[in-house]
């Protein structure tokens, strides 16, 4: 156990400089926008100097931006993403309506992926170098090659327009509306979940332990199941729970293509509308969910992979 | 070759006292492995047998098919890329090739149980080692996961392992080569098998680790008066233990004998050059003699004799005429080589003694 | 050590998602490459390495498929007049009209004929002509930003590999830090920064593609460095008394390079399916710019009536993004030793 704890330990101080870091990062880009941000604050009317001081005095604008960066961290840190002039609501409001959109597409993005990746990956290796393993290559090769957007547009103009079995677009429909989405946003890790399997499975299958396990007289549903695949999923759970992290802060491009508003196409509506507080509020979520999922992420790779807790 | 395929140690004259009940036949076993470069003929009409309570050590250099013997003899080479024919295998009598794959796997683990060079790359990292030994209770015979465990614990003990209660949830990278090893051990002889194949069971090891390992594996032999297959390419240890002797090279059988025939009086040029090579057998320090050149491609075999091109003996009909095993005078063990008795009569009389 | 400095199928299968997370987010293709790029293991250079690779390579009919893509798309590229020579619409992209040439008067946009291969788009513009001048802003991306990213990449990871230390530290914090930081949402952010007052043009973007697109190729290398590092030949260069700077440019260097090579290869497709992605967000190039992305974001609305303003974009895209991935698919086959 206190293996398990100091190595807990271990990667949340690593985490700390990358935190910094990239908050910051984020913090500076997103406030050097261009536009006057006192002008946003007033509302864009013209406005007096006296009043235009007053606002500067409010918002700490005066201060040196690392100072700013710290104040708006403790804020942050209290669940106070900042707010939203624009819209008049607090950002941490808008991330409380548009985060669970996005949880919805892709954790349904990532069922797909689970199940369509991982049986043809273990299909593949499992008849490695047959017809199968050929089919399988080539359409992950197709389905990397092909942009995410146009393969959006594509679906849409024939399982939306044509054959008319989704909505074309948005969030009218419930749950049925991400269906679409979600396959489009899963293809790319599909693919690669299933090439991932393919060569970690195909590998693990040449391990000893595996002869091992053939030679103990083990059914062979138990030797590529619970010997080699179990080896072999370490690195695929592993790159699946990142690809979750990353689709939580956003899955921008897919989102934009379906119009369904969730992190991603909200930041990308505020860069056009130069609503700063919420480009940098949610991209500051996206980095703190993508950070945390991937300590948990780490936490779960040292369950599966004993060796690493003892390091 | 194929007409020495009946020829089995036990018509060797000389052939050791504590014959039991005879386990094992192989008859005429060759593997093929298909492969982009070629046919790699890694395993060429090898037969023999093995008796209960007897000692049958496979020598030869890396790559000369030990290894693929054995694979074939547990029905695990990997296919594809191989192919494994043989005339016969046959387990107490049954040839396992008439068995369904089912009944095949009762044999496996259960009657024929293996154990590997490297216990570290053998073992599965992400499974405690007394799940992993636990496993065969469990599939085999359907045991509970407590009992699996009381199993594993008792085995842990019988091969040694201390705190053998303490260590059943440890992880094999946990452990030392020596007590992998052992887990190893463990879980083959778990389910009481007749027959262990141990695959360079210590070369992995350190070198003080080694004779604790084939002290182990020779008392729980005698125990359970197990026929066992040792495969290795140390000398040495065969000198102790074995009490029949099958020498490889490129895939075929170039020599068999008992284990002291073979100590006193080998008869193949190859043998002859292997044992010279070994300074520990010999003494002191002795300079180790390696044989000259390198072994030859298995997939472009030399045509004649395969050890022909190494040979300090080799006469016009080793390269075109393939050696078969036969007895000549004089020695109680089957050598194949068309010069073997100028190899005997060039040596002078005790060449290599016992190792002990 | 860091964590960036762990090794075993995980640091592959992160790599491979850091890579996509690089250049893609959920858009562009080439989060295979860590698996592809960073999963084989450095050997020693034998004389013929790269050589072997290419009698390796020549064999294999995957490898002329890609170079002729990668061929057709390049000369695209630089002579688009050799594509809409035979064609019998304008070959001007901007001499557009939405008047019918013989009558005069205005109409919609034209479907594809025999006279408008590609149709007209909205503006009246003749779409053939486009598609191909589209080619040239996603070669020059793909490619420049693929040296610079590289250049980038190579002196971090090197150093980063090579020196280790607290160079390596930080160097591998920072790495982290852009990992954390979502390319696109990067790309987005800076890209406004840059010129927001000038517009933007294709220097721009393979700026900003170059500067965050580093990191992947860094750690690949930094492990392939680390890798040739151990090997006797170093070893023994090192026992003979050769300098730092030798041993890493006569030794390291050659023996490192290949998985970074492999990345590349494949990268150039990821880049220029990221330029699609941020020019179709309205953050990368902007017209009166040739882009293919560009394209398909202004035609988004006619998805229902007229999808070959998509399709015909699109298909160019992706046949670009193919080349590339099949030919870093190739290369890296040939180069890894285990296929040998
Ligand atoms: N799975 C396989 N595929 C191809 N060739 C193999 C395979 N397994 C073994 N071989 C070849 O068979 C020959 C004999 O190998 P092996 O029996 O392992 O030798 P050893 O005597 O050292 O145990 C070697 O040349 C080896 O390359
Ligand atoms: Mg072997």
């Amino acid at each position: 156990m206190p293996d398990v704890v100091r190595y807990t330990a271990r990667r949340l101080l690593l985490m700390i400089p990358t935190f910094i870091g990239a908050t910051f990062l984020v913090f500076f880009a997103g406030f050097a926008l261009p536009g006057d941000p006192i002008a946003a604050l007033g509302g864009e009317r013209s406005m007096s100097e006296s009043t235009r001081q007053q606002l500067i005095e409010r918002y700490h604008l005066d201060e040196p931006v690392w100072q700013q960066y710290f104040r708006y961290m403790g804020d942050v840190l209290q669940g106070d993403l900042g707010v939203s002039i624009l819209r008049r609501r607090e950002v941490s409001d808008i991330f409380k309506e548009v985060f669970p959109r996005t949880v919805k597409l892709a954790g349904l993005a990532i069922a797909i992926e689970i199940v369509m990746g991982l049986s043809a990956g273990v299909l593949a290796a499992l008849k490695k170098d047959k017809f199968l393993d050929q089919l399988v290559l080539v359409s992950t090769t197709f389905a990397v090659a092909i942009p995410v957007f146009v393969l959006g547009f594509a679906a849409q103009n024939i399982f939306a327009i044509r054959l008319d079995i989704f909505p074309i677009g948005g969030i009218q429909d419930g749950a049925w509306s991400y269906v679409l989405p979600a396959f489009v946003l899963a293809t790319l890790s599909l693919a690669y979940v299933a090439r991932l399997t393919r060569t970690t499975l195909s590998e693990s299958l040449n391990e000893d332990y595996v002869q091992t396990a053939k030679a103990k007289g083990l059914p062979q549903s138990r030797v590529v199941g619970r010997h080699a695949l179990r080896n072999a999923l370490i690195p695929v759970v592993t790159f699946i729970g990142l690809d979750l992290a990353g689709l939580l802060g956003g899955a921008i491009i897919t989102e934009t293509v379906f119009n369904i508003p969730g992190v991603g196409r909200t930041i990308v509506q505020a860069i056009g509308t130069r609503d700063h507080a919420i480009v940098v509020g949610l991209s500051i979520a996206a980095v703190i969910v993508y950070l945390v999922i991937s300590l948990v992420i780490d936490l779960f790779y040292a369950v599966l992979d004993p060796r690493i807790r003892y390091e | 070759m194929e007409e020495v395929g009946s020829v089995t140690v036990a018509d060797i004259p000389s052939h050791q006292q504590k014959v039991g009940e005879v386990l094992l036949e192989v008859e005429d076993l060759s593997v093929d492995f298909k492969t982009d470069a070629g046919v790699v003929k890694a395993v060429q009409s090898v037969s023999f047998t093995l008796h209960a309570g007897e000692t049958l050590a496979i020598i030869g250099e890396s790559g000369s098919g030990k290894s693929v013997t054995a694979q074939a003899i547990m029905g695990i080479v990997p296919s594809p890329p191989g192919v494994v024919n043989a005339h016969a295998i046959r387990f107490r009598g049954q040839n396992l090739a008439d068995l369904t794959e089912k009944d095949r796997r009762k044999v496996r683990g259960q009657e024929i149980a293996m154990i590997f060079q490297d216990p570290l790359t053998s073992l599965n990292p992400v499974y405690s080692v007394g799940k992993q030994i636990g496993e065969m209770f469990r599939v085999h015979r359907g045991a509970s996961r407590k009992e699996a465990t009381e199993a594993a614990i008792e085995l842990m003990e019988q091969v040694r392992i201390p705190e053998a209660r303490l260590r059943v949830g440890d992880y094999p990278h946990q452990f030392s080569g020596g007590m992998r090893q052992r887990v190893m051990i463990a879980m083959a002889l778990s389910l009481d098998p007749a027959v262990l194949i141990a695959d360079e069971p210590t070369t992995a090891l350190d070198v003080t680790v080694q004779a604790q390992i084939m002290e182990l594996l020779g008392s729980l032999q005698e125990e359970h008066n197990m026929g066992l297959i040792l495969i290795t390419h140390d000398l040495g240890v065969v000198a102790s233990v074995a009490d029949t002797v099958q020498l490889m090279y490129a895939g075929g059988v170039v020599e068999k004998a008992g284990a002291d025939d073979f100590y006193e009086a080998h008869a193949h040029p190859y043998a002859e050059g292997l044992m010279r090579s070994i300074p520990t057998l010999i003494g002191e320090d002795e300079r180790l003699i390696p044989i000259e050149g390198a072994p030859p491609s298995l997939i472009r075999l030399p045509p004649g004799c395969p050890f022909n091109p190494r040979c300090p003996y080799v006469t016009d009909r080793c390269r075109t005429e393939k050696p078969l095993l036969r007895s000549i005078a004089g020695y109680a063990g089957l050598v194949a080589c068309h010069n073997a008795e100028d190899v005997r009569s060039a040596k002078v009389g005790g060449g290599g003694g016992s190792g002990e | 050590m860091s964590d960036s400095g762990r090794e075993g199928p995980e640091s592959s299968a992160e790599e491979a998602y850091r890579e996509e997370h690089r250049f893609v987010d959920e858009a562009v293709g080439s989060k295979m490459t860590a698996v592809l790029a960073g999963d084989f293991e450095v050997v020693e250079k034998e004389a013929g390495l790269f050589s072997d690779a290419w009698k390796q390579v020549r064999r294999r009919k995957l490898f002329w498929f890609s170079a002729v893509l990668i061929g057709i798309f390049t000369l695209m590229a630089i002579a688009p007049a050799l594509f809409t020579l035979p064609s019998p619409a304008t070959h001007d992209p901007r001499e557009c009209s939405l008047r019918n040439p013989e009558t005069g008067e205005f109409q919609d946009l034209l479907q594809p004929s025999s006279e408008h291969w590609f149709g007209t788009d909205i503006q009246g513009c003749d779409y053939y002509a486009r598609v191909v001048h589209g080619a040239r802003v996603s070669i020059i991306i793909g490619i420049g930003g693929t040296l610079l990213l590289s250049f980038i990449g190579l002196i971090a990871g090197g150093t980063s590999g090579f020196y280790g230390g607290w160079t390596d530290n930080v160097i591998s914090r920072i790495v982290d830090v852009l990992y954390a930081f979502p390319f696109i949402i990067a790309a987005i952010l800076f890209l406004n920064l840059v010129a927001a007052e000038t517009g933007r043009n294709a220097w721009h973007v393979l700026l900003v593609i170059g500067v965050f697109g580093w990191p992947t190729l860094s750690r690949i290398f930094r492990g392939a460095v680390l890798q040739a590092k151990e090997k006797e030949y170093v070893e023994a260069a090192r026992a003979l008394g050769a300098s730092n700077n030798r041993i890493l440019f006569r030794h390291v260097f050659p023996n490192a390079i290949a998985p970074a090579l492999v990345f590349a290869m494949i990268g150039v497709g990821g880049i220029i399916g990221a330029e699609a992605a941020l020019s179709f967000l309205g953050v990368g190039l902007q017209l009166p710019a040739i882009s293919w992305g560009l394209m398909i974001a202004n035609s988004q609305d006619r998805i229902a009536t007229d999808p070959f303003l998509i399709f015909f974009p699109g298909l160019f895209l992706s046949l670009t993004v193919l080349g590339f991935l099949l030919l870093g698919d190739v290369v890296r086959d040939a180069l890894d030793p285990r296929n040998r």
